[in-house]
Parts: structure tokens; sequence; C-alpha cells
């Protein structure tokens, strides 16, 4: 007689985790990810929820499709995981690409700019200031930091953010994550190289926080700093 | 060397005995492969681009600390994911102690064979007596989300996007209709004394 009681006490949801858990006899990821499947693996498949689940979730994963929407997005995410992961390795790339056109191809293409671009001065109508709409408000914001974050490979080469707006200066602070203060400077780019003080702190596990504040020409402070941790990877 | 048309586990063998330089641009080449897969992936996992962001880099970070020790008794993209997974479902269970259910009162016992000699026999015979329940009860999709929401305990909008499901209402409508179809099951078995 089937009771509708079950061995495990009265929480059902927990039950059927249990049940649909793997068993000794479930297959891996490797074999449930093979393409071909053999009899024995079809088999168990066809008779376990669980390897059926997980095989149509492989199936999923493994496709290059990517969905109507979600294109934009899944190159965003991407592109921010090679920027974090290999950053230096990203800037290599992009300086190697452009030192590979020859030399007299840059001359060539400098000559030509100067010629269309002095043209176009001569043509254009006199620049003029746009229009303030009225009741316009200066809108703060928080630095976005942009390297390093979270978890890395190795000890960060650079600290980067994006440019705010009316800003003249950014203040750079590395802190321990009692607050300590490791570094600071002040500097008008947006990014810069992390110093020897900051990459011998990085140690495998350890924490660190840094902030940026953005500084208007009067060094006050515009908006939040943005603040963020990262940590070697033990 | 140009390592264009090497594979994936030929990448990794010459990463194991390369100088620390060398290894370095040989898993950046390698990672290259696969940011947009596992990208894509983590996008689906977590429906936000911050956070899928978050679970990639880890995702990656942890393959760069382990590829040592990638043996090749699996390809390259299949150990890649096996990383993801585990990843997404570590940061699911911080996360969220409980999966959201649709319905919870509807969810019905797991049966269990007692006393009927061919119940027994489906148990030891084609493995666990709930699985072969499932198996004859509901439809393969249905099968699919109830086994990702109650045994992995995945999030219904999360089943939505990894198994691409295009209906209105997504996982949540598989597993209404599951929970329905088992507990109607539930009870012919029991008026059957057990046998499916």
């Amino acid at each position: 007689m089937t009771t509708p009681t079950p061995p495990g006490g009265d929480d059902p949801r927990r039950d059927w985790r249990d049940q649909l858990s793997p068993a000794p006899e479930c297959l891996t990821i490797e074999q449930l990810a093979e393409a071909d499947l053999d009899t024995a693996a079809r088999a168990h498949i066809a008779a376990c929820a669980r390897c059926e689940a997980e095989r149509a979730l492989w199936l999923a994963a493994d496709s290059a499709e990517t969905e109507p929407g979600e294109g934009a997005a899944v190159q965003w995410v991407a592109r921010e995981t090679r920027r974090r992961i290999f950053p230096d390795t990203e800037r290599e790339a992009s300086s190697g690409r452009w030192l590979r056109v020859p030399r007299w191809a840059l001359s060539l293409a400098a000559g030509a700019a100067i010629v269309i671009g002095g043209y176009a001065v001569l043509r254009s109508p006199s620049p003029t200031l746009p229009a303030t709409a009225p009741g316009s408000v200066y809108r703060s914001t928080r630095v976005d930091l942009l390297l390093p974050i979270g978890d890395l490979v190795v000890p960060p080469e650079r600290l980067a953010w994006r440019a705010v707006d009316g800003a003249a200066r950014y203040q750079v602070r590395v802190l321990e994550v009692d607050g300590a203060e490791i570094w600071t400077t002040v500097t008008t780019q947006t990014s810069l190289p992390a110093p020897e003080v900051v990459t011998r702190a990085a140690l495998p596990a350890r924490t660190l926080t840094w902030r940026v504040t953005a500084l208007d020409a009067n060094d006050r402070a515009i908006g939040e700093a943005g603040v963020a941790t990262f940590r070697v990877s033990p | 060397m140009s390592w264009e048309h090497a594979s994936d586990e030929e990448l990794v063998e010459a990463y194991k005995q390369a100088d620390p330089v060398t290894r370095r641009d040989l898993a950046s080449v390698l990672f290259d492969r696969h940011y947009l897969r596992v990208a894509r992936w983590c996008l689906r996992f977590a429906g936000d681009r911050d956070t899928a962001a978050d679970l990639a880099q880890n995702v990656f970070v942890k393959a760069y600390r382990h590829l040592d020790g990638f043996q090749g008794a699996s390809r390259f993209s299949t150990w890649l994911y096996a990383i993801a997974r585990h990843e997404c479902l570590g940061r699911l269970r911080t996360v969220r102690a409980r999966p959201e259910d649709p319905d919870e009162e509807g969810l019905v016992d797991v049966p269990t064979p007692e006393a009927d000699p061919e119940a027994r026999l489906v148990q030891t015979s084609e493995g666990r007596y709930a699985h072969a329940i499932l198996n004859a009860t509901l439809e393969e999709t249905e099968r699919r989300v109830f086994a990702l929401h109650y045994g992995n305990e995945l999030p219904l909008d999360q089943i939505t996007r990894l198994l691409k499901l295009t209906n209105a209402s997504g996982a949540k409508a598989f597993i209404v209709s599951a929970k329905r179809k088992l507990a109607r099951a539930v009870r012919r078995i029991e008026a059957k004394g057990g046998r499916l």
C-alpha cells in the first residue's frame, strides 16, 4: 500500500529534493554532455528525471544560439568579464593591432586628415552654443569604478574608473578593510598604474578597498565616491 | 607559435608546461573562446548583467586557479560548464534560503511503496519509485521543470531562461500542471494499492 506520508517527515519539498538528488548510478556532467549517448546512458536518462533535466540544462547551455533580446547583454557580460580577468592583455591586444599598421599608412592618414579637416573648418559656419534648458540642474553622480573589482587572478596592474562630468581631478585611495590607508593620490586621469605599495599589499585572499572621489576645479567633491573591493584569489 | 588552430585541450597541455608569461597568454587565448558561452549561461541564470558579470568573473578565476588540475578526462568546455553550474547554484544558495513556489499547498508528498511487491520491484530494478511516477505521469517539459525546481531548487524564472521556455508564463505553468497531475496520479496509485 502506498502511503501519502513521506519517510522524511512532513516536508514534501525536502523529500522531493532528496528523491531528485544525484544517486550513485546517476551520470556525471561529462557523461551527460556526450553528443552520442550509449545505450546504458540513454536508458538511465529515460528512467531518471534528475539526469533528464541535467541533460536538458547542458544542451541549452551548450547551444550557441542567442535568444531574442539578450545579444547585447551577452556581449556586454563577455567584454566585462574579459576586462576583469586579463585587462592588460586587452590593452596590449588593441595597441598591438594599432602598431601593426605600417608607418607610411599612418603618415598618409594624418596628412589626409589635416587637408580634410582644414577644408571643413573653412567651410563650416560659426559655432554656436546649445541652448540651456530652463530649470536644468547639474546632476551629481557616483563614480563608476571599472578595475579592479572582485576576485582577481593576479594583483591589479591598473586602477580605472569612468569620467564624471564636471570633474577636474580625482582623489584615489586604496584602503585595508579596516579603513587604514595604504595609498592615496590625486590625478586628472581616469586610470593609473597600480603603485608597488598596492600590488605588494594585494596578497592572496587579502581584501582591499579602493575609493575614487571626483573633485571640481575648487577641489570640492562631486556626487558620491565610487567604492569597490578586490582580492587576489587564494 | 600561433595557437589559433589548437584545440582547447592542447592549449591546456601547453599551458601546463609553459613559463609564467606564456601561461598567461595561453590562458587568455583559451578563455577568449569561452567568454560568450559563459556570459550567456550566467546571464540566463542571473537575469541581470551585473550579477552575470560577477558570476562569470568568478567562473574564470576558478578555472584559472585550477587549470593545472584539468586532466583532459572531459572536454574543456564541459569542465568549464561544471564550474559555472557549481558557481551559479552556490550563489543561489547564498542569496535565498528557499525558492518561491506558486502553489506550495499543491505539492503532493513523495509516494513510497511500503508493501506492494510490484511497487517494490520498480524501486529496486529501475532506481527510484518517485522517478517512475514522474515518468509515468508528467510530460517531458513538466518533468524537467519539476526536477530542476524541486531537485536543484532553482527559481522558476531562472528555469524559464535556462530551458528557453517561450510560453507566456514560462516554468510556472509547467510546475502548476505537474503538481496537479502528480496529485491525481498519487490518488490513483493509492487506490490501486501502490501499483503504477
